[in-house]
């Protein structure tokens, strides 16, 4: 049960970046996991303790968790900026094609360049934030799940009022008319950009958080998948609503684990494994037939 | 002068859109750029305003080189402009349509929204002021929590105008902003044009449609295949026959 809550808010991180960046900057981005992954390997590089002779990478630099977690969210924001200096410009399925090309080429990096990454044996036994504090894994995994809560209600926090702010209002109208943001003096690339990298430094960061979680990082993990489904997570929450968010990622989450629980013999769970994907396909085209803008759409603020 | 047009051309690929254009906009004056369709005078426009980079020639407003500027340089530097089809943030209200413009304001850093809120807070307010003031102005009051999306032509129109106020301009470029518009609107958005000018603003009107122009304008260049071919007062272009001959077909 803990680990749904931990899945479901780490969904919800993702989610809510990539509301940042797509429901009120209008930038469409399907290059989330690559953000992840640098966030994830971010962290392990930065933490992990000097390579062993069996191991392939050079760099473990053992540092504090909490640099290597502030250090996550900040090497993912770096990277954005370089992706986003060349790719901030184009517009719509352009943007799209090129973060998800980006996002490819981080999983083919971190699979082959095992000096930096160890390859596909990655890292494991990944030391836990607060663990020594705790006798059982148990007790461990609700304190993990309530650490989740309180780190998403943070970013819920910091978002939300980024959005209500001018900064908020000013991504929305380049969102809205481009044409018209430029007539009206904004920088339009510069408000892009700044979307961009706080969005993935909050990726980054979820990354952190996944690696805790997982307590292993091998470049498998990092599949366009997990980007299909915080967009899934997005679209059928509501973009633009916080709460609807939240409950995408707990439809995607209690679908991905409901399938899990329910196995039985072995060939019933292959069967039940692939339905996952065909339950979240169904709800995704049900809710773009009947709620096109989510469950719990977006409000329109009032003056 | 507040603007000046040195030479300006305009080549897309083989199409020469404006060829050596050259005039200039006196401070407080209405000044009008009229044309037939396709004369060029949306290009030259374009120029102007940083939409296009001119192929050849200078644009200087306030004694500044502007061309090669972009867009929202030109804009924050004083010189607004309009649309041909009025343009707008569609599904904001009509007051954060306004709100948005203002030059200068700290919450559009990230951080400082989250960090100085109360400076943030206090600068909204002079902001939502003087958005209330200019849509009062324009007896767009009732309007404010509507959608720009909702507006008739006319309506958006006149909050494009508005918004574009909020930037404090010197000049302000009105792209045919008769186009599509009711007569009983057009005469209010010829009162707004006036009362604008009375408070020291500089216009400067593109159209094709004579009328509305001569109504309203000091001083009338006439844009004919990308070259100024006419200018002078209104009553001097009615009587000038090259224009004339433009306007209504040569004598077969």
């Amino acid at each position: 049960m803990a680990g749904i809550v931990v899945l479901m808010g780490i969904y919800t991180m993702l989610a809510l970046a990539l509301n940042l960046r797509f429901g009120t900057a209008g930038l469409i981005d399907l290059g989330v996991v690559g953000f992840f992954a640098i966030g994830a390997y971010s962290y392990v590089i930065l933490t992990a303790p000097a390579p062993g002779t069996a191991d392939a990478y050079m760099f473990g630099f053992h540092l504090p968790m909490f640099i290597g977690f502030v250090g996550s969210g900040l090497i993912s924001a770096f990277f954005a900026f370089l992706v986003g200096l060349p790719a901030i410009r184009l517009k719509g399925e352009y943007l799209a094609i090129a973060t998800y090309a980006f996002a490819e080429v981080i999983q083919y990096l971190f699979t082959n360049e095992k000096w930096l990454t160890n390859g596909v044996k990655g890292f494991i036994g990944i030391e836990q934030p607060f663990r020594k504090f705790f006798v059982s894994a148990n007790s461990y995994q609700y304190f993990y799940a309530f650490l989740i809560v309180l780190a998403v209600a943070c970013f819920w926090y910091i978002l939300s009022r980024l959005e209500r702010s001018p900064f908020g209002r000013t991504l929305k109208a380049i969102r809205e008319n481009e044409d018209a943001a430029r007539a009206a003096g904004k920088d339009i690339e510069r408000f892009k950009m700044w979307a961009f990298v706080i969005g993935a430094a909050i990726i980054g960061f979820a990354g952190s958080f996944y690696v805790w979680f997982t307590s292993l990082v091998v470049p498998s993990l990092f599949v366009s998948e997990v980007t299909w489904v915080a967009w899934i997570a997005l679209t059928i929450g509501g973009t633009g609503n916080y709460k609807g968010m939240i409950l995408g990622a707990a439809i995607i989450v209690g679908i991905q684990e409901a399938t899990r629980f329910l196995q039985a013999s072995a060939e019933l769970a292959t069967i039940l494994a692939a339905s996952r994907f065909i339950a979240m396909g169904l709800i995704l085209v049900l809710i773009i037939r009947f709620k096109p803008k989510g469950i719990l759409p977006e409000r329109n603020t009032v003056n | 002068m507040v603007l000046e047009v040195k030479n300006v051309s305009k080549v897309f690929g083989g199409l020469r859109a404006v060829h050596e254009a050259s005039f200039q906009v006196k401070e407080n004056s209405i000044t009008g750029l009229i044309g037939p369709n396709g004369a060029g005078k949306s290009t030259l426009f374009n120029c102007i305003a940083g939409y296009y980079p001119p192929s050849a020639g200078e644009i200087f407003f306030k004694q500044e080189k502007t061309s090669g500027f972009t867009a929202d340089e030109i804009a924050k530097r004083g010189l607004a402009r309009t649309f041909q089809t009025p343009q707008g943030f569609a599904q904001m209200t009509v007051m954060e349509n306004l709100m948005v413009v203002p030059k200068g304001q700290v919450g559009e850093k990230p951080w400082q929204g989250l960090i100085n809120g109360k400076k943030v807070k206090e600068q909204e307010e002079e902001i939502r002021k003087k958005a209330f003031k200019l849509l009062a102005d324009f007896g767009l009051s009732e309007q404010k929590n509507d959608l720009i999306a909702n507006l008739s032509a006319g309506e958006a129109r006149i909050v494009e105008i508005a918004r574009q106020l909020m930037l404090d301009p010197e000049v302000l470029l009105l792209d045919e902003p008769a186009a599509g518009i009711n007569p009983a609107l057009q005469n209010h958005l010829i009162q707004v044009l006036l009362k604008l000018r009375q408070q020291g603003l500089t216009l400067l009107i593109v159209d094709h449609n004579l009328g509305f122009i001569s109504s309203l304008c000091d001083y009338i260049y006439v844009l004919h295949l990308g070259q100024i071919i006419a200018e002078g007062t209104p009553q001097e272009i009615f009587r000038n026959p090259r224009v004339v001959e433009v306007y209504l077909g040569g004598i077969a």
